[in-house]
């Protein structure tokens, strides 16, 4: 309980960290007032706009209200449509969720089994085949994945449509599109893990004391380098949702990518913000699930911490 | 005055993020003369990015309506159009060359400044410790929490997109990976009975950082550094791609993707080369990077 309890204080502070980071790059230009003004604003609009955010008050006090209203959960007004940016994103959030969980299911399927088989076969040809495969998944840039696939599969075979929403075949494109350098990652991840337990006494103990091969892969094997593998797919959900500008754009997928490049192009800060805040927070939350989740796979990592 | 902090090896709990030993297998063994083909488009790239007139064979922005959306290999009185030409009547080929400027410009440059703005802070969180640690390397983390490309894309919007920005965001948002590295081998070099030894015997900390600590963590950096030149140039690509990375009509492999998705069913060549560029010095640096490390570091597969 102590080392939950210590996790989840380092993950509030963590939070509070990047607020403040977030709060000076939006004092950086000097004047956020002048960020979110339309151009042709009078001098006097823009004193009142200062007045109405509050930001003609002491640059403490601002960063204490800023503090304060996120953790009372108020991220404030979106300037354009004057609508609360909880509202904004809730509407929009959905979209990327199904994104992201298509390409989340499609990077650890294929991530998880590209990495055992080719561990298991190395020095095989399936490796020679597989590892080519994660080589080329690791550098191809997501938004040429995405026009390739849009180029062979949509435009010439007309097998899926080449953008917008509707239906699960409008999400393939897009998921495959998110999920491959995830998938080149935990592949790699998991080859390499594996390949650490498969050289340890314990597996050629196991092996010899007649323990077949299939329950030696998975109730010895696959549970020890279970933790690297945990690690990296938390590091990944956690990228999914930058990778989702991406692939947003390229799809004209309505989901929070989109959104973020519309609020910047129309300047709307309070949503950019909003935005770059909840990432954050997506990605402190999975790692903090991550973190918990070792405690559960390998009990020593728990008592190791608490003894300390 | 601010000691060393000798007694405080955490390197243990630092690195339980990724406990990982890769066994290299003969499949990543390799030699040099299997690093020729990408050491080769490693080379040309360079060569390319600086003196980019010297292949391209048409001024990369002049514009031509009446050639417009011309099929890779189309030549007329100025020449041959290699790569055929976009939909302002540019010629493909060499925009794609002078993309490589733009490429090698930023990913070299912003490498250079998060690597040294990490590298310094890691080696002084890792040399002075306790309060001076724990404040850089928690700063370190809470960057690292926010999702990069996320904070890119605020920073840029906040500065305005130009060329000069993107290479200080890409800088600045991207130090704590070295920082992290250089405070754990700085630690682990403090520790050594040698430098020790010269600490006790008065030698001044600029001077033992200077010339005990800053060789032992510059191997490290180098092998990341390669690596990361490598995502730079898929960053640079991106933040472009999404227009707020190098403005038209500065040619940028990233801009010409996306100004080639829209004319897809017309026009394949557009976002098909200067995608197979990226790809092809991307893979090259990967590969070249993993050899590095196998040869800096033959022990440590630590990544």
């Amino acid at each position: 309980m102590k080392y939950i309890g210590r996790r989840i204080l380092q993950a509030i502070i963590a939070m509070l960290g990047v607020s403040t980071i977030v709060f000076f790059i939006l004092h950086l230009s000097g004047d956020p007032v002048k960020l979110m003004a339309p151009q042709d604003a009078s001098a006097k609009d823009i004193a009142v706009l200062r007045h109405e955010l509050g930001l003609d008050q002491p640059l403490g006090t601002q960063y204490l209200h800023f503090i304060g209203n996120i953790f009372k959960g108020d991220l404030g007004y979106s300037y354009i449509q004057n609508v609360p940016v909880i509202n904004i994103i809730a509407s929009r959030f959905p979209y990327t969720l199904d994104l992201a969980l298509g390409a989340l299911i499609l990077s650890l399927f294929f991530g998880i089994s590209i990495g055992l088989l080719s561990a298991i076969f190395r020095g095989k040809w399936i490796e020679k085949v597989l590892m080519p495969i994660i080589l080329i998944g690791q550098s191809m840039p997501a938004f040429w994945t995405g026009i390739l696939l849009i180029m062979f599969l949509s435009v010439h075979l007309h097998l899926f449509p080449s953008s917008g929403v509707g239906g699960i075949k409008s999400l393939i494109l897009p998921s495959i599109t998110l999920a491959s350098l995830s998938t080149a990652t935990i592949a790699r991840m998991t080859r390499s893990s594996v390949i650490d337990q498969l050289d340890q006494d314990y597996v050629r103990t196991a092996y010899s004391k007649g323990v077949g091969k299939g329950r030696l892969l998975v109730r010895h094997i696959f549970r020890n380098s279970a933790i690297p593998i945990i690690t990296i797919v938390g590091l990944e959900i956690a990228n999914l949702l930058g990778g989702a500008v991406i692939t947003e754009t390229i799809f004209a997928w309505p989901g929070l990518g989109q959104l973020t490049i519309q609020s910047i192009s129309s300047r709307d800060f309070p949503l950019v913000q909003a935005i770059v805040l909840l990432g954050s927070a997506i990605f402190i939350g999975v790692n903090l699930i991550t973190d918990l989740l070792y405690a559960k796979v390998d009990p020593r990592i728990k008592l190791g911490r608490d003894a300390s | 005055m601010i000691k060393p902090n000798i007694e405080t090896p955490q390197l243990g709990e630092r690195n339980t993020a990724l406990p990982l030993r890769e066994k290299r297998l003969k499949f990543w063994k390799r030699d040099w003369f299997q690093m020729l083909p990408f050491s080769v488009i490693i080379v040309i790239f360079v060569i390319v990015a600086l003196a980019p007139g010297w292949i391209a064979n048409h001024n990369p922005n002049l514009t031509d309506l009446a050639i417009r959306l011309k099929n890779p290999g189309f030549h007329n009185a100025t020449g041959t159009y290699l790569l055929g030409t976009d939909e302002l009547g540019r010629d493909v080929f060499s925009r794609v060359m002078y993309g490589a400027r733009v490429s090698l410009l930023v990913s070299l440059c912003s490498v250079g400044v998060s690597g040294i703005i990490g590298g310094l802070l890691g080696i002084i969180a890792g040399y002075y410790g306790r309060i001076v640690e724990t404040i850089i390397m928690r700063l370190a983390d809470m960057v690292l929490s926010i999702p990069f490309l996320l904070l890119a894309i605020l920073t840029v919007a906040v500065l305005g997109p130009s060329l000069f920005n993107l290479i200080v965001v890409l800088g600045l948002v991207r130090w704590p990976r070295y920082a992290r590295v250089a405070q754990g081998k700085t630690l682990a070099t403090v520790n050594q009975d040698f430098v020790k030894g010269v600490i006790a015997l008065g030698a001044k900390s600029g001077r033992v950082i200077i010339r005990h600590i800053i060789p032992e963590v510059i191997p490290p950096l180098i092998v990341i550094g390669t690596i990361e030149v490598g995502l730079m140039i898929i960053y640079e690509a991106s933040l472009s791609f999404i227009g707020l990375g190098v403005q038209p009509p500065t040619a940028s492999w990233g801009t010409m993707l996306s100004e080639g998705q829209q004319y897809l069913t017309q026009a394949w060549w557009l976002a098909s080369f200067p995608g197979l560029a990226i790809f092809l010095i991307v893979v090259s640096i990967n590969m070249f990077g993993d050899y590095i490390r196998d040869r800096l570091d033959p022990k440590s597969k630590r990544r």
